[in-house]
């Protein structure tokens, strides 16, 4: 599709591509913006795709890679910090992380469950124990960096005693496992299901992991009843806006969607949210989606865990590099090679 | 005229041998709970899209007339659409057939090379230190994983004395290719710089995945010499003053090497049917890590063909084998 579509709007445009390799792409000198602001600019970006995250590390460390994406797990982006070769440009970015929990079916149909479920989670015994601190924690459906972000929300801890007194007002009686599904391959989501199966266990649900490709979790989002019990999921920054969050994933005409994975349904919430869409003042639509965020949260439509910090590991060698949240990416215009 | 029979007998069984693993390969890809509409559709696509692009791909017709559908396509030809790239995935295949190709080569070169003499000589000087030397290293090499080994390779040569690349085929970009063999297209080009990045590129994956199949052939080949080498006929050649190395190579060596020739047909055929590991530690643009990426993304077009061609390969090259059998020792030929 690259290549069949030129549309030259780029900074740079596409030289080669291979599908089994990557593609080349060269600075394109007549860019409407122009290149005034950087006095020597990168001229030629080479993009390969490596699966493995240890040829990735080595890599960078080697000097053969300049940067990567900012997936890389905690215990690697540590790693590098201690290469002479690359350093960490590191950034809160927009990007929350969620385990989603099934509104519609039981036991998370009730309230109280799924209150339980929130206050059952260690959050800072993942987000500073296993992750080491580098992310940061995020009570709400919205990055705490986003405009419409509630203000004074603490959001849940993680206390077992009120999980079980949660669970006691609890009118369902849970009498099977429940299923955490998780993204196949992904460390951590795999670790948070550990988190969140240790706390639950403790208050007396038992818990089943499950791992899936990302594909198949997104498939079985779009009905109720394939939707898992619970799943673990990350929502990024598509559009700089609150409505990529809160609004695509708790208004229920999203229902059928991957974010929409909670089929949560609340109608003042929606009308809310249906409001702050339509609404072109942006006072008036922050009251919107700060109103909206209290409310679901209290109801615990999901885990609400943490915002990510971006690790973006580049080679030292690399400068200028300014972090964009949208699709956690770096405009390259800016980058010069020294 | 035993060979021709032989031939047209495992010929016929060909078609349903096929037919068996198209059915499975079918069947297994349709109960594992994933929507590969969605996956064409795309993300954000809504219930209302994705039921569309069902229909306008006939994954909404019953399994039965879907997999009919399938069958007529793979007999004109047709492996289907990627449903990750979009792309055909013939062209996948084809595009990424050299890559593997040229490393099961060069892990062969490694594996016949150095395994048939190491065996030998393993065999020839029996119980020495050399042949305990032989069998510790070989039972090492069966026994560790591909994934470790590769690892310790980089770590070694890439990371810590810097001689070799980390993965990937080669520097940059092929120069101008004719087979998509690297290196036999540097050969033929006169291109020395790209014969060197080619080389230097194969070296570790072909050393991961010619390790283990040398400890194969070497085990085999031992096993082999040792069973020929105290034949009647081989101390009567000696007893007559034959030299020792063509008592060995002419004689002992072609006796023994039916086990031999099985497992390196055997091994062939697994390296090409896609070293899957090897190439995702080395980054290696082949079949291996094209079926990884396909499993991930669950692209079931891809997944089905991938599998459809492993199991090719595993027929085609024991066929071959059991030919090369036949060629070799007259005994089976006569049975």
């Amino acid at each position: 599709m690259a290549q069949q579509q030129r549309r030259r709007s780029g900074s740079y445009a596409l030289e080669r591509y291979d599908p089994a390799v990557g593609f080349t792409a060269v600075r394109f000198k007549d860019h409407f913006l122009g290149w005034g602001h950087n006095q020597s600019p990168i001229e030629r970006i080479d993009f390969r795709s490596v699966r493995e995250t240890t040829s990735v590390v080595l890599g960078l460390i080697k000097g053969d890679f300049h940067g990567t994406d900012g997936f890389l797990p905690a215990d690697q982006i540590d790693r590098l910090r201690k290469s002479e070769n690359v350093r960490i440009v590191e950034q809160e970015t927009m990007r929350i992380f969620t385990i989603q929990l099934n509104n519609q079916r039981a036991p998370m149909s009730d309230v109280h469950v799924r209150r339980a479920i929130s206050y059952a989670f260690d959050y800072d015994g993942f987000n500073n124990g296993v992750l080491k601190g580098t992310v940061v924690r995020n009570p709400v459906p919205l990055p705490n960096n986003m405009w419409g972000v509630p203000k004074g929300v603490k959001g849940y801890t993680y206390d077992i005693d009120q999980a079980k007194a949660e669970l006691a007002k609890a009118s369902v009686k849970i009498d099977r496992p429940l299923r955490l599904h998780i993204v196949a391959g992904n460390a951590q989501s795999e670790q948070a299901a550990t988190v969140m199966k240790a706390g639950l266990e403790k208050i007396g649900i038992t818990v089943q992991i499950v791992p899936e490709p990302w594909p198949t979790l997104t498939g079985r989002a779009q009905k109720v009843e394939t939707t898992p019990d619970m799943w673990t999921l990350w929502v990024s920054t598509l559009y700089a806006d609150p409505n990529n969050w809160i609004g695509e994933s708790y208004n229920s005409k999203y229902w059928g969607t991957w974010k929409s994975s909670s089929w949560y349904k609340n109608e003042r919430v929606d009308d809310l949210l249906e409001r702050a869409l339509r609404s072109r003042d942006q006072a008036e639509r922050a009251k919107a989606y700060e109103e909206a965020s209290k409310i679901v949260v209290d109801d615990a439509a999901s885990v609400f865990i943490y915002n990510t910090k971006e690790y973006g590991p580049f080679n030292k060698r690399v400068k200028g590099v300014r972090f964009c949240p949208v699709g956690s990416g770096q405009e390259v215009r800016w980058m010069s090679f020294e | 005229m035993r060979l021709l029979l032989f031939a047209l007998r495992r010929v016929a069984w060909l078609a349903p041998t096929l037919l068996g693993v198209v059915a499975l390969t079918f069947a297994i890809s349709h109960v594992i709970p994933a929507d590969p509409a969605a996956l064409l559709a795309g993300e954000m696509a809504s219930p209302e899209q994705i039921a569309r692009v069902r229909a306008e791909h006939g994954l909404d017709q019953p399994a039965s007339v879907q997999f009919v559908r399938y069958l007529g396509r793979i007999a004109r030809g047709d492996l289907g659409r990627s449903l990750y790239t979009t792309r055909d995935i013939s062209f996948d295949l084809v595009r990424r057939l050299p890559a593997t190709l040229e490393l099961t080569l060069a892990a062969m070169v490694v594996t016949v090379v150095l395994g048939i003499p190491i065996g030998v000589l393993s065999a020839l000087r029996r119980n020495s230190l050399l042949d305990h030397a032989v069998r510790g290293a070989t039972i090492a090499g069966l026994a560790i994983a591909a994934f470790w080994m590769g690892i310790m390779l980089q770590l070694l040569f890439a990371m810590t004395l810097g001689w070799t690349p980390l993965g990937g085929r080669l520097t940059g970009f092929p120069p101008r290719t004719i087979t998509h063999l690297y290196v036999l297209d540097a050969l033929l080009t006169g291109d020395w710089s790209a014969l060197g990045s080619a080389l230097n590129h194969l070296a570790l994956p072909a050393l991961t995945l010619g390790i283990p199949a040398m400890a194969t052939v070497v085990r085999f080949t031992r096993a082999g010499v040792l069973d020929v080498i105290n034949s009647p006929y081989v101390l009567y050649q000696r007893a007559m003053g034959v030299p020792a190395s063509v008592v060995v190579w002419k004689y002992v060596l072609r006796n023994a090497a039916i086990s031999t020739i099985t497992q390196l047909g055997l091994v062939f055929g697994v390296l090409l049917a896609g070293s899957v590991v090897v190439e995702t530690v080395f980054d290696w643009p082949g079949l291996g890590l094209w079926a990884v990426n396909s499993i991930v993304m669950s692209d079931y077009n891809a997944i089905m063909a991938f599998t459809l061609w492993v199991a090719v390969v595993y027929i085609a090259i024991n066929f071959l084998v059991d030919v090369l059998h036949l060629l070799v020792d007259p005994r089976e030929s006569a049975a």
